[in-house]
């Protein structure tokens, strides 16, 4: 038995004995709390902490829970409490639904401030519809809960029922972190953007998070109801739940697993330690919550993790940035063989034009950012797209991938019309591209990034997944096979298990280019790959762009190092405000007046010439 | 309905204050202070102990007014300055930690029984051209109306609110233009306080003042900045009257106790079907 | 010396090295031009003479004071104006307000800012005529226009223009130009970051080439214009 599962072992027997050190009823109903509360929080950690949503909304969720389980158990016998259970966490989850998907267009506060508009709604509700839910009387009678027949009468056989629902909850979110659907949510939460350019479907992820949450917000308001056997609406305002549900994940540490719990844990338990006057604690928590915030930023666990790793761990690796040159990547060049058939297009290299704009215009207010553009990739080429500052290179690339809308005009990718779809189809569709300003997922490590963008052959389910059935553990293999290889192909396979932000700036635009290939796409963009780099590093980026050519993936290539393009490109197009001024080989292209003037300027000399020709 | 009207314009204009103030700071530093409400409800207070002392209507006023104005600076030393460079979760937080606070510190001060500020006016009544009004509600609405004008002047006449405007707009040219954005974003707390005082003093004499109005005035102002347009000055002034007279035509015509649901049905049909308000930021779709 | 930078080393927040080492100098009363590349480094030499971009070594000095450990308002205060790329006109302010709160630096209480904004209305007639529309209603131009003029109102000893031609028509790039002559001829030493090389080289008195974050080429303006290593910078030899 290796460390962890011992120390695992070990809070499980403690937790465990809990109700028989603990006798006061009391206290125990402290503790049952604790865990009621503990529910919701993890459930408001997935989408506050997993995706970074900021939702207020957490008191409506848990009064639904509450009412819909109340209203099904009221005075009925304590074999209703599975049904009321599993009712609470479905009406639950449907409000989540009515909720998060309008929600999805609403970002940053707007989000916020809606979600709590939803959660006083349902104050309002829970107090006037008084034919349902009695209004200011509330609903007692509610029955304790049996299993089979066995009636969980009293705190301690309670806690039981609790702890195991809460330990359920816990390890359904150890699973949804660990596995790819929290790699997404997590490169969502990170870099939106790029998680939709890199294939993740963001609006399925994002609805599917608010979905979780509110169930079980359901299944924590459920076990209110039972737990308290009386509920009125004073119990589900902001003060009462979200304000100290929100202070709860903050405390213990936003995104962390157990983190929510122990915030519960201490914010629960905290008046008892104080003992003091309602009125002087709570004046006491305001503060210390606003403290927190200011001094803790990552949390208690945050806050223990750092030292935890300060006391163990002889050092923690050193950066590269600060230790001077990386380590040298292995001499040997990645085995091209495996690369291949790990890496190559998926459906194929393709022959003829894989991409073809037509007439492609797009104006932003007055500004016309790209006008009237015709241009075609040829399967197996790298075709580069070079043009004086705001020709509007990367507007072009962000009309392919999905991230502006066109004004006019088609493009055609694979004879499929892509202009206009969602950045994850047109990523699906095998078009993948890395972000001029980097767009990495920065809270995760180099191999992370490149898991998140990675496909697999044959992907699983959410069901298979979670519960971590041999087909979701043979695509996780699938999946870091590919990753692995992509990462060799870029020499950063020795660099794999370091935070992003600890890579110096060419590294992280390799890993950039990595995560693209990982999708394994037809064709991919390269926005300005060799901005910031040193000669040395432009080499490698040489070297690395020749293996992707090898692999048969095309390739269209932005870049303002001219010499580098006359070296990489077998066609060059030309833009300037936004037009095409020329296309053809490299080394005509360069030769032509209109491309010098547009680089250059012209000298005031020949454009007085000019105008006293005309 | 003259009466009605009024009654409503004068609710309203308290819930512009607020939204004002609100919007004020968030065009400054993009930041929510979910504790505006809580601002309103000290002000109150402090113009509750102050008129308590025997002094003059109008020095109470004044009084707490400044107080609040004070109290902004120190606000943002301690909340906001410490924040800044955070992500927004953040700030709100800490304001959310700051409303517990001063609602408790305000229970602990001034008690849990909700207190009466005599009213200023010896009438109950004033009679306008045939239609009788309560003078409160028309008091309330010619000093917001006066607050306004001296915002207008301040933010669009003298060089010190061009100045803060510019670094609301864009700090870092601002900073090129030799402007000191801290300072700008201490003087944007210190009158947005001020302007929560102004709203406690103006909401003393019609509520009963207690522990619970911040809340009910902060949700009220995010409807009206979200009916408004986020970010908008004239917007949360316009929703604010709006929230105001849906408020009481809902009571009048349908049922009091559903009034709070349709304005809270209303911002998410705003929020939903209609996100940039009526005064729909021209400038964000620039950015 | 007006301006002296020195060995300057400087990063971006994410501490991602972008000057690696660059002497550069304006004399008083000098149109000197910055030309390179993309992604060279001009604009963060800019940034780092207002003090927006960290210095990691070296020194930037302005008539002989060391701007270490100085705030981007205190050095825009020493008498640098810096006309940034985009132009960074205020939107929500009119064109006469975008010009009022550059006089920041040098206002106080009873001074008069009109014989300044006659002198922009002069050069630009055209922001008279607009002087009450906002900023963001303007044109391309228009907004170049107020960028160069408000830097004017600051009274600069020294102006600094991070690519002033960007998304211009020819002929407005030339009036431009034009201008900023008349500007230097008035006294007002300029440091020019240019893309457009000739034009700004026809315009000034000394030139520097930079590349990849190191100045690698310094001459009068007239020796640049004829020398291939330019071209080479832009377009490879």
């Amino acid at each position: 038995m290796n460390r962890r599962s011992l120390a695992i072992a070990i809070l499980v027997v403690l937790l465990l004995a809990i109700p028989l050190v603990v006798t006061s009823t009391y206290h125990m109903r402290i503790v049952n709390l604790a865990l009621v509360f503990g529910l919701l929080a993890v459930s408001l950690n997935i989408v506050l902490g997993y995706t970074g949503q900021v939702a207020l909304g957490h008191s409506g969720f848990f009064g639904i829970g509450a009412y819909t389980a109340a209203l099904i158990t009221e005075g009925g016998s304590g074999l209703l409490f599975w049904p009321g259970f599993l009712a609470a966490g479905i009406v639950t989850g449907i409000a989540g639904l009515a909720i998060g998907i309008p929600a999805l267009r609403l970002r940053g506060h707007y989000l916020a401030l809606a979600t709590l508009g939803f959660g006083e709604i349902m104050r309002h509700v829970f107090f006037n519809w008084r034919e349902v839910t009695r209004g200011m009387d509330g609903i007692s009678g509610i029955p304790a809960p049996s299993i089979g027949i066995v009636e969980l009468q009293g705190e301690g056989s309670y806690f039981y029922l609790a702890l195991a629902i809460l330990a359920l909850a816990v390890l359904f979110c150890w699973r949804l972190q660990a596995s790819k659907y929290g790699r997404m949510l997590a490169a969502i939460r990170d870099a939106e953007l790029a998680a939709g350019t890199s294939g993740v479907n963001v609006a399925r992820l994002k609805i599917a998070a608010f979905f979780i949450s509110a169930v079980l917000a359901g299944f924590s308001g459920s076990l209110y109801a039972h737990l308290i056997r009386f509920i009125s609406p004073d119990a589900f305002t902001f003060f009462e739940v979200t304000a100290p549900v929100l202070s709860m994940v903050i405390i213990g540490g936003v995104g962390t697993l157990i983190g929510p719990v122990l915030g519960a844990v201490v914010l629960t338990f905290l008046p008892e330690l104080l003992r003091v006057s309602d009125a002087y604690y709570q004046l006491i928590y305001g503060a210390g919550l606003a403290a927190m915030v200011i001094f803790l930023p990552m949390g208690l666990l945050g806050a223990l993790h750092g030292r935890l790793f300060g006391l163990f761990r002889p050092r923690a690796p050193a950066s590269p940035a600060s230790a001077g040159p990386p380590p040298e990547e292995s001499a040997e060049a990645p085995d091209m063989v495996r690369a291949a058939a790990l890496l190559s297009p998926k459906g194929g290299i393709g022959t003829g034009a894989v991409f073809e704009a037509r007439g492609l215009t797009c104006r932003f207010g007055g500004l016309v950012a790209i006008d009237a553009l015709d241009l075609q990739i040829q399967a197996g080429t790298v075709h580069a797209l070079i043009g004086p500052n705001g020709s509007g290179k990367s507007t072009f690339i962000n009309l392919a991938t999905g991230i502006y809308q066109p004004t006019q005009g088609s493009i055609r990718f694979l004879g499929q019309e892509v202009a206009g779809a969602r950045p994850w189809k047109v990523a699906a569709a095998g078009l993948a591209r890395t972000f001029q300003n980097l767009r990495l997922f920065r809270s995760m490590t180099v191999r992370g990034n490149v898991l998140v963008a990675a496909v697999a052959d044959r992907p699983a389910g959410w069901f298979e997944t979670l519960l971590s059935l041999a087909r979701s553990r043979a695509e996780e293999a699938d999946l870091h096979a590919r990753t692995e290889q992509a990462l060799r192909l870029l020499g950063l396979w020795h660099l794999r298990d370091q935070l992003i932000r600890t890579l110096p700036h060419e590294q992280q635009r390799l890993v950039e280019i990595a995560r693209a290939v990982a999708m394994r796409p037809r064709l991919l963009m390269l926005d300005e790959p060799a901005a910031g780099m040193n000669p040395v590093e432009v080499e490698r980026l040489v070297t690395a762009i020749g293996r992707l050519r090898e692999l048969g993936i095309t390739i269209l290539l932005i870049e303002h190092n001219v010499p580098l393009v006359m070296r990489l490109a077998d066609r060059v197009t030309v833009l300037n405000f936004g037009r095409k001024i020329a296309e053809g080989e490299p080394d005509a292209v360069r030769e032509e007046p209109e491309v010098v003037t547009a680089y250059l300027g012209q000298r005031l000399s020949d454009r007085l010439r000019q105008n006293n020709a005309a | 309905m003259a009466q009605i009207i009024a009654s409503g314009l004068a609710m309203g204009s308290i819930y512009a204050l607020v939204g004002l103030s609100f919007i004020l700071i968030y065009n400054a530093t993009h930041g929510l202070n979910f504790a505006q409400g809580e601002l309103v409800m000290l002000g109150g207070f402090v113009f509750y102990s102050a008129a308590g002392t025997g002094a003059p209507y109008w020095a109470a006023a004044l009084g707490a007014v400044v107080a609040m104005g004070c109290f902004g600076f120190i606000y943002q030393r301690v909340l906001f300055y410490p924040l800044r460079e955070r992500p927004f979760l953040a700030f709100v937080t800490a304001t959310i930690g700051f409303s517990i606070f001063a609602r408790n510190l305000a229970l602990l001060v001034w008690g849990p029984n909700p207190l009466k500020v005599p009213s200023f006016f010896e009438t109950g009544s004033v009679d306008v051209s045939g239609v009788v009004l309560t003078p409160e509600h028309l008091f309330i609405i010619a000093v917001t109306a006066l607050v306004l004008l001296l915002q207008y002047l301040l933010f669009f006449r003298t060089d010190l609110g061009r100045r803060m405007r510019a670094t609301a707009q864009n700090a870092e040219v601002a900073q090129l233009m030799g402007i000191r954005p801290n300072r700008m974003i201490a003087i944007t707390f210190v009158v947005a306080a001020g302007l929560t005082g102004v709203a406690g003093v103006l909401v003393a004499p019609i509520f009963l003042l207690d522990t619970e109005i911040g809340l009910n005035l902060i949700l009220k102002a995010f409807i009206a900045v979200i009916i408004g347009g986020f970010g908008s000055v004239p917007g949360a002034v316009v929703g604010g009257l709006i929230v105001g007279l849906l408020e009481i035509f809902v009571a009048v015509y349908i049922s009091s106790v559903y009034k709070d649901a349709v304005a809270f049905g209303v911002l998410i049909f705003f929020l939903v079907v209609f996100p940039r308000g009526i005064f729909g930021e021209r400038v964000a779709e620039r950015v | 010396m007006l301006l002296e930078l020195t060995a300057v080393r400087a990063a971006y927040a994410d501490d991602v090295e972008v000057l690696h080492g660059i002497d550069l100098a304006v004399g008083e009363g000098e149109l000197v031009t910055l030309i390179g590349a993309n992604g060279a480094g001009k604009t963060t030499t800019l940034r780092t003479i207002m003090g927006l971009a960290a210095i990691k070594g070296g020194a930037v000095r302005f008539r002989g004071q060391d701007t270490a450990g100085l705030s981007t308002p205190d050095i825009a205060r020493l008498g640098i104006s810096l006309v940034p790329e985009g132009r960074g006109v205020c939107p929500g302010l009119t064109v006469f307000e975008n010009l009022r709160i550059a006089a920041t630096p040098w206002i106080r209480f009873g001074q008069s800012i009109r014989p300044d904004l006659e002198r922009v209305y002069d050069l630009f007639p055209v922001l008279a005529e607009r002087r009450d529309q906002l900023g963001w209603s303007l044109s391309g131009g228009q907004q170049q226009m107020l960028a160069i003029g408000r830097a004017l109102v600051a009274r600069p000893g020294l102006m600094l223009l991070d690519e002033p031609s960007l998304g211009l028509a020819p002929n407005l790039v030339e009036e431009v130009f034009e201008t900023l002559k008349r500007i230097n001829a008035e006294g007002v030493a300029v440091l020019l970051v240019e893309q457009n090389a000739f034009m700004a080289l026809e315009v000034s008195q000394r030139g520097y080439v930079i590349e990849r974050g190191a100045v690698s080429l310094e001459s009068d303006a007239a020796t640049l214009m004829n020398d291939e290593r330019v071209k080479a910078a832009y377009l490879g030899g």
